[in-house]
């Protein structure tokens, strides 16, 4: 109990940044800059905030488009880059800044110069999987006199990534059982599948109506860790819709069938699973075709 | 008609029961009664259905009996003998005897079935919450409860009854119990023989069983061959081994040769050496002569044990009983050499046989459901919106700006106004707009105490449902009077439970409310119902054979 105590809590915040609608809010006029800016900058200080609660608190920027994902924060490249810091100001902050400015910018030009970036969704999915390894990887590495608190924190603006879904759902599972939370911040769109992520990991999912204020939202509602979170009061969570979408349809279903053998859902019952080419046999061998007797010596 | 089989034990003439004169006739397992000039029994009891009997007080006008039933009810006989009171009380008094004799034997049957089924339910509390619910209310009869609902306790019955009885091993000092005890007038001592212990020999020294058949009746008495057999060295030739002939020297002959054959018969496993487990004399042990007189005491000692052990094998052998018990011959030596040298669990497990799954959308098993939409047919809304709208270039400068945006040239402004920030403080404050959560639902309000009587409705209500529909399609009459039997139990589920339970939702809060708890149960039940007043319109059904019963 003792030695408990005396462990150092150290907050890790892994922010995974959504780049593909960049361009969405560039074409946004803000006070004399663009929403994108704003943004961008809210997370900046978000990311500093974080780091100035606590000397032993970590944190973690990755960000992804549609084409790749990319660490901003501890920044992958090894040779670091000379940063400039105002006078004053804390060195490791103005490194968040540089690296983070650098590298988010170096991704969306990379994207830019590819040019279809908006034909394809973000790799969401992808980027929080890397946040979970990261994680895992300071987790093993953390002295045992210290006490890791991992969350992971997806500030998104784009909708539901439906190539991924399976990714996420993994990313989910596992972060649940790795006790990672996830936090989500919404801009403009909702995300069904990220309301279910932070559902089951047990985080803060928050869809804000206003982008231009984001940074007071990440300010009030995720810079708390969760742990204190109970104690104040917070927007209460949203219900989750929980139903899968059947595979023959894309519609949502309530009660569906599910296909024993590889798992698909369907909405309607037929003999044979489509996906994995299964015969169900049921109770009725009238409807059975002759064929099946040749497939049932695989089964 | 009372069937041949049974014996009549006792028959009374002149016995009114209800104005009605007749015979009462107590047979070995019930008691009956019939009207003079009929063939068949009127009233009939089984001794089993019976708990106590009562007589009327002395002295009363009328000489009675009356015998009061488990479920409750009683039937009262009137003896009414022509002859006088005195015979009447006779007539009485001889039923009352029998009866007395007959009942305890019936009850211990029947309390042991009770005290089943009562540990049963202390033992099963959702069965007991059931019989509580179904059978307490009267929603359906205890009878019907045991032998329908209680599946699980069909089942342990069935399972006792089917497990072979096994016999009760003898005792390991069953021979140093006999306690002695001295005997005050000849001063010698005298051994107290109960045939348990007698049994208990006999499945010991099976030698000694033959010995007692053959001798006891015609040659000598019980006493005297029991006085012989404690007294003979077959008992205690463990401690002396050279005596004189007597009684049962040829037992231990016999022994012998039953022991060598069985050690021959029985031992034909070609890798087992049991010479190797011979006891190597200890040569630092003693004087050479006291060691060998030790180690005949020891071979004595052992050659005990394994007569013993052998015939501890041949009793489990026997109590196998009705699965062949033969013992399965010893595989050849190859097949036992090859069984000493292989490990299962160093084999390689690729016999298993392994079921290719054959997918045929391989995109969809890995990627769920959606995948199948083409991910262009705006899945991604992002470039669909305002965004579109920009330039390249300036897009590009945009960018290129916000990166050389650190250092000096940082604006805090950039970040955050502060009358957008009054504005989210006012969204994230209690009553703003991002506060508000879902509605309550108001089911949530029920108490515990009403929640839990609410599952339990739901326990019972299913239970009756599942045997209704279970009954489905009701093809044969016993089906369809089950499916009648169930229907009757649902409508008085309805009047007993639901509706006192539905006063009270209505008393805690709301009809409206209590509507919509109840909604699902209701639903459940109109369906049962309605299915069933379609079959009987289709096909009258036989609801007197419900009746009847
Ligand atoms: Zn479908
Ligand atoms: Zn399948």
């Amino acid at each position: 109990m003792e030695d408990k105590e005396e462990r150092i809590e150290t907050s890790l915040v892994a922010i995974v940044i959504d780049a593909t609608p960049a361009k969405k809010f560039a074409s946004q006029p803000l006070d004399g800059s663009s929403m994108m800016n704003r943004i961008f900058d809210s997370l900046i200080a978000f990311g500093n905030a974080h780091l100035m609660q606590a000397s032993h608190n970590k944190l973690a920027i990755i960000a992804c488009n549609s084409k790749s994902t990319k660490f901003l924060y501890p920044s992958m490249d090894g040779n670091s880059r000379s940063y400039q810091n105002r006078p004053g100001q804390y060195d490791m902050f103005a490194k968040v800044d540089s690296d983070v400015r650098h590298g988010l910018g170096e991704l969306i030009l990379n994207d830019l110069t590819d040019n279809d970036s908006t034909k394809s969704d973000s790799l969401l999915g992808g980027a929080m999987a890397r946040a979970l390894c990261y994680i895992h990887r300071v987790q093993r590495e953390l002295s045992l006199s210290h006490q890791l608190k991992p969350r992971v924190l997806v500030v998104s603006g784009s909708c539901d990534s439906a190539l991924q879904y399976m990714t996420f759902m993994n990313v989910f599972f596992t972060a649940q059982k790795e006790n990672v939370v996830i936090d989500c911040c919404m801009m403009d769109t909702d995300s069904g599948l990220l309301q279910q992520g932070c559902d089951i990991t047990g985080g803060q999912y928050l869809h804000i109506p206003s982008v231009a204020g984001l940074l007071e939202y990440l300010l009030w509602v995720f810079l708390p860790s969760p742990s204190c979170r109970s104690k104040i009061v917070l927007p209460p969570p949203t219900k989750v819709d929980y139903r899968a979408a059947c595979f023959c349809h894309h519609k949502l279903v309530d009660i569906g069938w599910v296909c024993s053998v590889c798992l698909s859902i369907f909405c309607k019952f037929s003999i044979m699973c489509t996906t994995c080419n299964t015969e169900f046999k049921l109770n009725r061998p009238a409807i059975v075709p002759a064929k099946s007797k040749k497939r049932a010596r695989i089964e | 008609m009372t069937s041949s089989s049974e014996s009549i034990l006792l028959l009374v003439p002149h016995v009114k029961l209800k104005k009605n004169e007749g015979e009462l006739y107590l047979m070995s397992e019930r008691l009956g009664w019939m009207v003079g000039n009929k063939d068949s029994f009127n009233v009939s009891h089984k001794y089993s259905d019976i708990k106590t009997q009562k007589i009327s007080p002395e002295g009363k006008p009328k000489v009675q009996l009356q015998v009061c039933l488990h479920d409750g009810s009683a039937t009262t006989f009137q003896f009414v003998n022509p002859s006088g009171q005195a015979e009447q009380m006779a007539d009485r008094d001889k039923v009352k005897d029998l009866l007395q004799l007959m009942l305890p034997k019936f009850k211990r049957m029947v309390n042991k079935d009770l005290e089943e089924k009562k540990l049963f339910l202390s033992e099963n509390p959702q069965y007991r919450q059931l019989y509580m619910d179904l059978v307490k209310s009267n929603v359906i009869s205890a009878e019907e409860f045991w032998s329908d609902h209680a599946t699980q306790f069909i089942k342990q019955q069935q399972e006792t009854k089917n497990a072979t009885q096994q016999d009760v091993g003898i005792s390991a000092s069953f021979l140093a119990d006999i306690k002695p005890q001295t005997d005050g007038c000849n001063g010698g001592v005298r051994y107290l023989l109960t045939s348990d212990v007698m049994a208990s020999i006999f499945r010991t020294y099976p030698s000694v069983k033959q010995k007692h058949l053959k001798c006891v009746p015609n040659k000598m008495t019980e006493e005297e061959f029991w006085k012989k057999f404690f007294s003979s060295h077959y008992l205690h030739r463990d401690k002396n081994i050279n005596d004189t002939k007597d009684l049962f020297t040829d037992c231990g002959k016999q022994d012998e040769q039953v022991l060598k054959q069985d050690l021959t018969t029985a031992i034909n496993d070609p890798l087992l050496d049991l010479t190797a487990l011979n006891d190597i004399e200890d040569e630092t042990s003693g004087t050479p002569s006291n060691a060998k007189i030790n180690n005949i005491a020891h071979q004595n000692m052992i050659r005990r044990f394994n007569q013993h052990s052998i015939l501890v094998l041949k009793a489990s052998e026997q109590a196998a009983g009705a699965e062949p018990a033969t013992v399965e011959a010893a595989p050849p030596k190859r097949m036992r050499l090859q069984e000493a040298l292989t490990y299962d669990d160093l084999e390689s497990n690729e016999s298993n046989p392994t079921v290719q799954l054959n997918l045929c959308r391989i995109e969809r098993y890995l990627n769920g459901p959606p995948t199948t939409v083409p991910s262009h047919a705006g899945v991604n809304k992002n470039g669909s919106s305002t965004g579109q709208a920009i330039d390249p270039n300036t897009f590009k400068s945009i960018l290129g700006r916000w990166m050389r945006g650190g250092g000096d040239r940082y604006n805090p402004l950039d970040v955050l106004s502060s009358a957008t920030a009054v504005t989210v403080l006012g969204e994230l404050s209690i009553g703003g707009s991002l506060m508000r959560g879902p509605q309550p639902n108001s089911a949530i309000h029920l108490t515990s105490e009403l929640q839990k009587e609410l599952k339990e409705l739901y326990v019972s209500l299913s239970e009756i449902l599942k045997h209704f529909w279970a009954a489905f399609p009701p093809s044969t009459p016993e089906l369809v009077q089950k499916t009648n039997r169930m229907i009757d139990a649902l409508h008085k589920f309805n009047q007993a439970k639901l509706t006192p339970y539905e006063q009270k939702l209505i008393q805690a809060s709301t009809s409206s409310e209590a509507e919509n708890i109840l909604r699902p149960l209701r639903f459940q039940l109109q369906a049962a119902i309605r299915k069933h007043s379609q079959l009987s319109e289709r096909r009258p059904l036989p609801r007197t054979a419900v009746s009847s019963m």
